[in-house]
């Protein structure tokens, strides 16, 4: 007769990091969707081009570091950083540049720090941030929503965009960025940068077109679509509530105040909120728990900290959006808010 | 302002940080009744069934047992006695397969049970009894804390301070535990006159009794058994709320100081089990014999909640419950998340046994492999002990003890919460476990490190002393004699005055540095008051008296005073070697005639102490060289070669008994604290030392060597004078 032998306790409960990442993966099928309504199915391309190259990256440094291949990759966080990256990466980018941030991502900023769970830095907004410094150009030319553009792309063509630069008729990334009046289109907190630094006022620039709507056309479905995606995840206890919470409420506190003191030159709140890629840095970046404090109260501050640099970033620093940075330099800030923010244990309240 | 009394009487309860609710899997076993199991064949009673001190067996192999007779003495303050469960014959005491995480085999006293049981029974005390009375049988019945812990319960019962809440934890929050509620279910009057028990000895402001909320038939026996001085209180299911610790918090808000008591706030918490163990004890005069253990798991026919003998074998007692063995299964005693995995199913039934669990592979699977800590943050929300169970994981992971006790590694009660919640599989617990252990025995090897060093100082100082006294009497014993060839009286006055003089003042000196030894002496001293016990001869203990009455007529003729003020301080503390009963004072306070008879009576007096040394050596333990007051000058050079001999015998006694020691396994039950007082039960010869570092042993050999040079040159000394 064979007894087992375990250290207590001999029972655990269901959750696994696989089902963790995998959930985080599943619930930004709405932001996904959004997108790809508004921008097309280069969103599509680039997360597939991104997360094959994460996996295969992935496995390459495991089988390099003589690691169980399989068993890491189950564990899906490469997937998870592939697939954060491909949505950052303006639709018709080319597919090189995925490639470039996303080998940078895993390897040097997951795998040298030691692999998941050891890396300081949110992998996904690495290289991101890697590819904004050296590409700027091709990072920055988000696609016009679909409705608003001058031309019909089919998907032939945003897939020979991606691998070839140009169009099967010819037309490159930037003719297809003409909008019907025929003005190249930037993201709505891009135009609203420009036109800030034009001299124009708030109110004159989002009075134009792509800002039809309340905080910028397309963006604001983006951003509720990943606010819808962040809600299921708090509702199934994979992220809590604290970061998201203060990030968006730290930016709603900056942005109310910049408005209120001075309206002509800060954009409102609504805008702040829902344009850009405030809801998915909120919800899906800021919380990514290697890179994030752990107590509750770190979290709350890590939360604030990202909010209101955020705020500063998009109004004052070279950048129209700034998530990458601001979540970046929080991870800077966590060891520090670890270390001060620990609870008081059972039994030590001083009193 | 309301006040925590208060809001207690208007039943608010708290919560306690985070928690769990696992499945709870009571659900086969929770309505069954209780069913007495036959008694098996042979009982398996270890000595060590409790936190404290094992019990020292009385009973020989051969004799006959009757069931309820008392079959080991509890020894020491934290002990507990062991009872025999069974009529029948002692067949074997030896060891056997423990019912502990460690498998380690302990002291078991094995009982051929007979077909015929006469149960020896007490005379039933009442609630009229004499507090003391009552301790007293709670003592002699071998009552333990049946809930787990398996503390001694007199030692619970009589706290040094008031007590303003008795806690009886009837929460049972382990999955698949219903012994409690079974009991509670049937037994609730028994339970209730258990709890008057309790009542009578404290005498607590508020007596609560904590059922969690899934076991509405208990409470409902329970509240109707329960009389107005007793609060029923149902507490919201959650693990690990049956914590003593939690309990406390979510009844009374309380939190137990880290490294503190809950009697030190003024709270007992008693084991719904314990109290009617206790109150079948002094209102029936039944010690414990038996107890409730709930068998459970797949691989058990019938499981259900069974009155178990205690000793009984657990692979008897699952296959009377109809245990089918699969090819490979868990045995847990105790619950999934606190309980451990048996890995010899013959070990058998104790008295904090609660629970059995045959589990399949697939019932309890093996955690899946290890991974990298994601820092998700899951544990940190369910720890009730409200620590950083991800820190202390890295913290463990890299022994960085500093930060582990930083981060209040020892708040942590091991309840596995966080182990149940982390996505990583990581284990927790045993990361916790494994740091603990490490930094109790490195904190031990610094206190023996101290403890050496202190040794040694006192050593040197002690040197130093008699070096200046010395001294001191060589120039008085001039002067004497300056003052004596003049032939003027003034001047012995003056000489006399001059030496009293000098004389308290090396008295003060020495009073002023005896504190420090007192406290390793006394510690010492009860070592060796233990070791007395066992190994005195009665031969020995008359050459003894013999030898102390003449060294009393000699010091109390010299110096009563000074004697007296010792005897205050040691007055407990029986001197076992001879040198501990030298107390005699400095020698010019005496006249001449009176030193010259002292030294007579004292040389006399050595002659025999010198051969009684010899004798003693072998089983005395450490001579304690700290006691040594001041011997008088004519002793001295006896003294110093007698002394030194009988420390390099010690010594090399104490290097050869490293080697027994070092083998040595802690006893299985030792908690840290109480280790120290765990040392083998053998008699030691060197029982001062229960572990020995490497340095230590080094440090004894030096010692030796030491010693035998000394020995050698005041023999050589001597023989020159
Ligand atoms: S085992 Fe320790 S660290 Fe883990 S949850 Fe329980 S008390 Fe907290
Ligand atoms: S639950 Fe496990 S993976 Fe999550 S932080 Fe705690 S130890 Fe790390």
């Amino acid at each position: 007769m064979y007894l087992s032998v375990a250290p207590s306790p001999h029972h655990k409960g269901t959750g696994d990091t696989s089902t963790v990442m995998r959930n985080v993966a599943l619930a930004t099928m709405p932001g996904i969707a959004a997108l790809v309504y508004f921008f097309g199915a280069g969103v599509l391309v680039q997360i597939i081009i991104c997360i094959t190259t994460a996996m295969l990256t992935e496995a390459a440094v495991l089988h390099l570091r003589k690691k169980d291949i399989s068993t890491t990759l189950k564990d899906n966080s490469a997937l998870l950083t592939g697939l954060l990256l491909g949505l950052s990466i303006p639709p018709l980018a080319p597919w090189w540049i995925g490639v470039i941030g996303v080998v940078f991502a895993v390897l040097i900023a997951k795998q040298l720090y030691g692999g998941l769970g050891f890396n300081l830095f949110n992998p996904a907004m690495v290289g991101y941030v890697l590819l904004l410094i050296s590409f700027p150009v091709a990072m920055t030319n988000w696609s016009v929503p679909t409705e608003l553009s001058h031309h019909q792309v089919t998907f032939s063509d945003i897939i020979s965009v991606i691998f070839t630069e140009t169009t099967t008729t010819g037309m490159t990334v930037n003719d297809i960025r003409h909008t019907i009046d025929g003005v190249t289109m930037a993201t709505p907190l891009d135009t609203l940068k420009t036109d800030l630094t034009l001299g124009l006022t708030v109110g004159e620039s989002t009075a134009k077109d792509m800002f039809s709507s309340w905080a910028g056309f397309g963006w604001e479905w983006v951003n509720i679509a990943f606010l819808v995606g962040g809600i299921y995840l708090l509702k199934i206890g994979v992220i809590r509530w604290h970061i998201p919470v203060a990030v968006i409420g730290s930016l709603l506190f900056c942005s109310l105040l910049g408005y209120l003191l001075d309206p002509d030159s800060h954009g409102t709140p609504i805008i702040h909120l829902f344009s850009g890629a405030t809801m998915f840095g909120a919800f899906f970046i800021a919380t990514d728990p290697v890179t994030a404090a752990t107590s509750n109260r770190g979290k709350l501050l890590f939360g604030v900290i990202i909010g209101a640099l955020l705020y500063i970033i998009r109004n004052y620093g070279g950048f129209p959006d700034a998530i990458a940075f601001a979540v970046l330099l929080a991870n800077m800030t966590v060891p520090v808010i670890d270390y001060y923010s620990k609870p008081t244990s059972y039994g030590n309240k001083a009193d | 302002m309301k006040t925590i009394l208060n809001l207690v009487d208007e039943g608010h309860l708290w919560d306690f940080h985070g928690g769990i609710h696992p499945p709870s899997r009571k659900e086969r076993t929770k309505d069954s009744a209780i069913v007495p199991i036959p008694m098996p064949q042979h009982l398996y009673i270890p000595v060590a069934q409790h936190v404290g001190q094992p019990a020292l067996p009385i009973v020989q192999v051969g004799v006959n047992t009757r069931q309820g007779q008392l079959i080991a003495r509890k020894e020491g303050f934290i002990s507990a006695n062991v009872i025999a469960p069974a009529s029948g014959t002692v067949c074997e005491i030896a060891d056997y397969a423990a019912c502990h995480p460690s498998g380690i085999p302990t002291q078991t006293i094995t009982i051929a049970t007979s077909t015929e049981q006469n149960f020896e029974s007490l005379e039933p005390l009442s609630l009229d009894d004499d507090n003391q009375k009552i301790l007293e049988r709670i003592n002699t019945s071998g009552i333990t804390g049946l809930g787990g812990a398996s503390f001694p319960t007199a030692v619970k019962l009589a706290p040094n301070k008031p007590i303003e809440y008795l806690i009886i934890n009837a929460a049972e929050c382990e999955p698949y535990i219903t012994a409690d509620d079974a009991l509670m279910r049937e037994r609730a009057a028994d339970i209730i006159n258990g709890i008057k028990v309790m009542q009578k000895l404290l005498n607590p402001t508020r007596t609560i009794i904590a059922i969690e909320d899934n076991k509405p038939q208990a409470i409902a026996q329970i509240e109707q058994a329960a009389d107005d001085s007793m609060i029923v209180r149902a507490i919201p299911t959650l693990y690990p709320a049956g914590g003593e610790k939690q309990l406390i918090e979510v009844l009374t808000s309380l939190q137990v100081p880290s490294g503190k008591i809950p009697a030190d706030i003024g709270i007992v918490v008693q084991n719904i089990a314990t109290s009617y163990a206790a109150g079948n004890a002094v209102l029936k005069g039944q010690p414990l014999i038996s107890r409730i253990v709930t068998v459970s798991g797949d691989l058990v026919e019938r499981p259900g909640n069974y009155e178990v003998p205690l000793g009984m074998s657990i692979k008897d007692l699952l296959e009377q419950c109809g245990f089918k063995a699969s090819q490979r299964q868990k045995i847990i005693v105790g619950g999934p998340m606190m309980g451990f995995a048996l890995n010899d199913i013959n070990a058998p039934v104790v008295k904090a046994t609660n629970c059995v669990i045959a589990a399949s592979e697939q019932e309890l699977p093996n955690p899946p492999p290890e991974q990298n800590c994601i820092r998700c943050g899951d544990c940190e929300q369910v720890c009730p002990a409200q620590l950083l169970p991800q820190q202390l994981q890295w913290f463990a992971k890299d022994q960085d003890h500093d930060k582990l006790k930083q981060h209040d590694l020892f708040d942590c009660i091991e309840c596995g919460a966080c182990a149940y919640v982390c996505p990583s599989s990581i284990p927790l617990v045993q990361y916790y476990r494994v740091a603990k252990a490490e930094i109790r025995s490195e904190e031990r090897e610094k206190q023996q490190a101290q403890r050496a060093k202190e040794r040694f100082e006192q050593r040197i100082a002690r040197l130093e002393r008699e070096k200046t006294e010395r001294e001191e009497r060589n120039r008085l014993a001039a002067e004497k004699r300056k003052a004596a060839m003049k032939g003027t009286s003034n001047g012995d006055a003056i000489a006399a005055a001059l030496a009293r003089v000098k004389a308290k003042k090396s008295q003060a000196q020495e009073e002023s540095a005896a504190p420090n030894d007192r406290v390793a002496a006394a510690i010492a001293r009860a070592k060796a008051k233990k070791a007395a016990k066992q190994t005195t001869t009665p031969e020995q203990s008359s050459e003894d008296e013999n030898q102390l009455e003449q060294k009393s007529r000699v010091a109390d003729a010299i110096a009563r005073a000074k004697a007296k003020k010792l005897a205050a301080q040691q007055a407990d503390q029986a001197p076992q070697s001879d040198e501990n009963q030298q107390v005699a004072p400095a020698e010019p306070q005496l006249s001449p005639e009176e030193a010259k008879k002292a030294r007579i009576a004292a040389t006399v007096a050595k002659a025999k102490a010198k051969k009684l040394a010899a004798k003693q050596v072998e089983q005395a333990p450490q001579p304690d060289e700290n006691q040594q007051v001041a011997p008088t000058e004519s002793q001295q050079s006896t003294d110093e070669a007698n002394k030194a001999r009988i420390a390099a015998t010690v010594a090399k006694a104490k290097a050869k008994k490293l080697a027994a020691q070092q083998a040595e396994q802690a006893p299985p039950h030792a908690p840290a604290k109480l280790e120290a007082e765990q040392a083998p039960r053998t008699p030691p010869p060197a029982a001062v030392e229960s572990e020995l570092s490497p340095d230590e042993i080094k440090k004894a050999r030096i010692a030796q060597a030491v010693a035998k040079a000394k020995a050698n040159a005041l023999a050589k000394k001597n023989l020159k004078k």
